[in-house]
């Protein structure tokens, strides 16, 4: 047996999200190049390019780390996660010619190699304001290199999860050098104050979101654990349930089946007491829950069916913390009314 | 994310956006201007 890898696996989302990258990155660059040339005439055609390549690429880089956040906090940005990595190798690929032509503009022409000139034409570690802040940029450069090159899935299932991840934190590493690259670099030579108003917005922007981001599942990690202390158990996010259909999960043992429906989400047991068929591969029909085997309903919220009929199953507790669903272990009596967790808003329109 | 990495990833944000608003702000004190100083020549008549 193998596994194939695709270089990539082309679709029409991924076809639109490309079009439009290529599109904004190469109006950006015309129009930076194109009002370089009106504000600096004295510029020449390398520094424009140089500076057009290299904001391009901060600015994407911007827009990446600002994608992750922005999905945690709110999932209508979702659609934006879903070819981040083209987005990615695109930044590395600006940051890559931006620094190409640096090179040849500044370290190519003298007696050493560019790469030696480089670390040894300035060595003022010692000076904030004259830091040889090409090197960050480098450093930066040879990171978002290993993260791109280690982009593709075949890496992930290689490298295992974990390290993998690893590996692609280290775009904040990246990240913090970018800004030190900018800050002490061109920040410190250029008069007009756009590039650092923008440079401290973005800065800001970012640092807040994920600040933001990471408090929000902070304080859900938190309810969870209390609810855990209680004798919850995680079982599921709720879009892994489909309306009026259930998941089933086993609890110390029994199965149980945890149904979504109305907003709402109840547990009961995924026992039929007709003939025990699995209650959870059934669907609710009416607002019961109706064995896929022989029809037998039953009112989600209590386990018991609706009258005349006196059929009960057992049920079990449930919470919703973020967007996790949450069971309590402990089946209550057979026909026993449960309040339903309420999904909020949000999550309620997401499978309809 | 695991709930680890979470905390991980939290706790990396503290530190990189202390760091970096102080960077970008001792970056923003040490700029250097860009014309010379002399101040018995008034540049702008030169322009």
């Amino acid at each position: 047996m193998s596994v194939q890898y695709q270089a990539i696996g082309w679709n029409r989302q991924k076809r639109i999200y490309d079009s439009i990258l290529a599109i904004g990155s190469a109006l950006y660059l015309a129009i930076f190049v194109g009002a370089g040339v009106v504000l600096y005439p004295t510029a020449t055609a390398e520094t424009l390019l140089i500076r057009g390549f290299g904001t391009l690429a901060l600015v994407l880089l911007h827009v990446i780390l600002c994608i992750g956040p922005l999905c945690r906090l709110d999932r209508r940005f979702l659609p934006l996660l879903y070819n981040r990595r083209h987005l990615g190798i695109a930044m590395f690929l600006m940051a890559l010619v931006h620094g190409v032509f640096s090179m040849i503009q500044f370290h190519a022409l003298g007696d050493v190699s560019p790469l030696v000139s480089l670390f040894v034409s300035n060595t003022r570690f010692d000076s904030l304001a004259n830091f040889p802040f090409q090197v960050l940029g480098f450093v930066a450069l040879l990171i978002l290199f290993l993260m791109a090159a280690t982009s593709h899935d075949f890496w992930l299932h290689n490298l295992s999860a974990p390290v993998w991840k690893r590996i692609h934190m280290m775009v904040y590493l990246a990240y913090g050098l970018l800004v030190a690259h900018v800050v002490l670099g061109a920040l410190q030579s250029d008069t007009n104050a756009a590039l650092a108003i923008l440079l401290g917005i973005g800065l800001c922007t970012v640092a807040l979101l994920h600040l933001l981001a990471g408090g929000k599942e902070r304080r859900i990690d938190r309810i969870v654990a209390a609810a855990e202390a209680e004798g919850f158990v995680e079982v599921c996010r709720v879009e892994h349930i489909a309306e009026k259909r259930a998941k089933i999960v086993s609890l110390q043992g029994e199965r149980v089946a945890v149904f979504r429906y109305e907003g709402k989400v109840s547990a009961v047991s995924n026992v039929c007491r007709h003939q025990n068929g699995p209650l959870g591969e059934g669907k609710i029909i009416d607002g019961c829950i109706t064995c896929p085997w022989h029809g037998y309903q039953y009112l989600p919220e209590s386990g018991a069916s609706p009258a005349p009929f006196t059929d009960k199953v057992a049920t079990f507790q449930t919470r919703i913390v973020g967007e996790k669903v949450l069971v309590h272990p402990s089946a209550h009596p057979p026909g026993t009314r449960l309040e339903p967790a309420v999904i909020q808003l949000a999550h309620a329109g997401a499978q309809r | 994310m695991t709930e680890p990495l979470r905390r991980l990833h939290f706790s990396m944000w503290i530190v990189l956006s202390a760091l970096l608003v102080a960077l970008f702000a001792a970056g923003l004190m040490v700029r250097r201007p860009t014309m010379p100083k002399n101040p018995s020549v008034s540049w702008e008549k030169y322009k």
